[in-house]
């Protein structure tokens, strides 16, 4: 047993590192999507009460916003619904609840034969049935594409509460947000590497400063208070240090800090506004955006400062550049017109893609799989979060009411499994 | 405004309160050299009331030289931290107050229209505020009598996205203390 165990893992782990090249292909082939269907739980209906969404809507939206598949409703099997988009694989399950405990069972068919590929039970307190599904998508995924999804990362946001920005915490697709901060206004969150804590700017004393905020806590902890003003962390994501935007004598420099010592230096400065610090995805080098040339654009340099070099050519105000997770393409906010809209583009400069048209769109963040990325934009009139697909189709609004900027993804943490 | 107002009503008693309290403050209460400009400076003073408390009437002076500073707001152009000849006018003047009153310290805030991200107008605002503060350190004013932050896009004077607004929202404004 345990021989075939380890089997299945090397197995895993070969079918993982194939399937990793092979996603250059499919970035090519312009975003190929899985049909699947997901055909409607078997809940009783005394326990629809009890549920935010029905477990087939949340299953279905984990499955469009993950990029990879187009999905169909179905109430009941019908293998000609799934067969006209040639769907070979649907998912249901049944979900029963009993004192506060809920049982999903999560099951992944062929379609022509109605046989079970795969299935996930999951116990949980009722409150807790969304993690049990977004487990349950991102297992499918793993079944069907051999990698991880993101159903069951989080994301962090600003959202304007009582008139007043505040960091929220949510799941990624915009349900169970929480309010992490009280204190005000705060903005421009990052999550730590593992995923612990938020870093954020605050106002809250009137000036720029960098705060930390371990999630299982309620205490705020100003970072580097040895420099008046601080703004725009980014953690490296494999040794957790910060780059920030601080004011210097004659321009807005770049600096390094460890948030655990509180040691601090800077790496980029000048006469010039030096901002958005990104690592990449390796923490070996970094993004930030620079008014050097005259105007801003997106520059890359080194950990440590040096060799920089200019990556935006096209159009007169780069900026927020942030690096995909495969360090290939960067995704980054152009102005024209007076309007910001979201592009990427190869890491050297080239292959530019214009991804959204509408309104402002601001501040691009990947998901961990590189797949889709989250945004936001004020195109139905006030600032929503978005999430689209990596080449710009697919887009979904995740917030609904008052107004949300700023998005930050949380890292993925189930790389290597999904409890 | 107002806050910015309630602001320095408030610092001021409290500076104030706190003067009253030390042993030894009321020889700084009136210094002949102030007391002269302020005729030099402040178009026709009321006549004081026959017996106003001395501390009343210097309250008020500096009260009023303190809000004339901060109704002056310096605005600039887009993406722009240039003074115009506007800005240079209102800073002559503000850099007269400063060199008359030793004891004001200027906090300088930079601000930035809505348009572009949050990360460059912080930038934007700062070199706006640092234009300002270059400004005054050249017409005489000490520069540790200067402090400057930006709040970029944050903080807009006039709600809306016209040019109006905008036009409004591109500024440095100054905040006043005084120190003893």
């Amino acid at each position: 047993m345990k021989i075939a165990f380890s089997t299945f893992l090397f197995l895993c782990s070969f079918l993982y590192a194939q399937q990793d090249t092979i996603t250059m292909d499919i970035a090519v082939s312009t975003e190929r999507t899985l049909p699947i269907g997901v055909i409607n739980f078997e809940i009783d209906k005394s326990d629809w009460s009890k549920l935010e969404e029905l477990p087939q809507k949340t299953l279905a939206r984990d499955f469009q916003l993950s990029g990879r598949f187009s999905v169909i409703e179905l109430e009941q099997y019908n293998l000609l619904a799934l067969s006209r988009v040639q769907a070979k694989h649907y998912v249901t399950g049944k979900l029963s609840m009993s004192e506060g405990q809920a049982k999903l069972e999560c099951k992944l068919h062929a379609s022509a034969s109605r046989e079970m590929v795969k299935g996930f039970v999951y116990t949980s307190p009722v409150e807790q049935i969304r993690t049990s599904l977004h487990k349950c998508a991102d297992n499918v995924i793993h079944q069907l594409w051999g990698v991880y999804g993101f159903a069951s990362t989080q994301m962090t946001w600003v959202s304007r509460i009582n008139g007043q920005k505040q960091i929220v915490v949510a799941d990624y697709d915009g349900f169970r947000r929480r309010q992490i901060t009280s204190n005000g206004p705060n903005f421009l969150p990052a999550w730590s590497p593992d995923n612990s804590r938020i870093y954020f700017t605050s106002l809250r004393n009137d000036k720029t400063q960098i705060f930390e905020r371990v999630l299982a806590s309620s205490q705020d902890r100003l970072l580097f208070p040895q420099i008046d003003q601080t703004f725009g962390p980014s953690a490296n994501p494999r040794d957790g240090t910060l780059l920030f935007s601080t004011f210097g004598q004659s321009g807005t420099d770049i600096w390094q800090g460890n948030p655990q010592t509180g040691s601090a230096a800077r790496l980029i400065y000048g006469r010039h506004i030096d901002v958005s610090p990104s690592w990449s995805p390796r923490g070996t080098a970094f993004l930030f955006s620079s008014d050097r040339g005259g105007q801003p654009q997106i520059y890359m340099a080194s950990r440590d400062g040096s060799d920089v070099q200019r990556i935006t050519f096209f159009g007169r105000y780069n900026e927020s550049a942030v690096w995909s997770p495969d360090g290939e393409r960067i995704a980054y906010c152009s102005m024209d017109a007076g309007r910001l809209n979201i592009y990427t583009s190869a890491i050297d400069g080239t292959d530019v893609q214009k991804l959204t048209f509408e309104g402002n769109n601001e501040r691009p963040t990947w998901s961990p799989d590189g797949m889709s990325i989250a945004f936001s934009s004020n195109r139905s009139g006030t600032y929503q979060i978005y999430i689209m697909r990596r080449d710009g189709s697919g887009v979904t609004r995740i917030t609904n009411a008052g107004e949300n900027t700023s998005p930050a993804w949380s890292n993925n943490i189930n790389i290597g499994g999904i409890p | 405004m107002k806050t910015l107002l309630t602001f320095v009503a408030v610092s001021f008693s409290l500076a104030l309160f706190a003067c009253a309290k030390k042993p030894q403050p009321i020889i700084e209460v009136e210094p002949p050299v102030v007391e002269e400009e302020e005729t030099a400076y402040v178009p026709p003073p009321p006549p004081p009331p026959p017996r106003e408390d001395p501390l009343e009437a210097e309250r008020r002076r500096l009260e009023e030289l303190m809000n004339r500073i901060m109704s002056e707001d310096v605005y600039f152009e887009f993406d722009q931290a240039t003074l115009t000849a506007r800005a240079r006018t209102v800073l002559t003047e503000v850099s007269d107050i400063l060199k008359r009153e030793p004891r004001f310290t200027i906090l300088t805030e930079g601000h930035t229209d809505e348009r572009g991200t949050e990360s460059y107008n912080l930038g934007l605002g700062m070199r706006r505020a640092e234009s300002v503060v270059q400004f005054l350190v050249n017409s005489g004013v000490s520069s540790n009598r200067l402090t400057r932050r930006s709040f970029g896009k944050e903080q807009p004077k006039a709600a809306g996205s016209s040019e109006e607004a905008w036009a409004q929202n591109r500024r440095a404004a100054f905040r006043v203390q005084i120190t003893n």
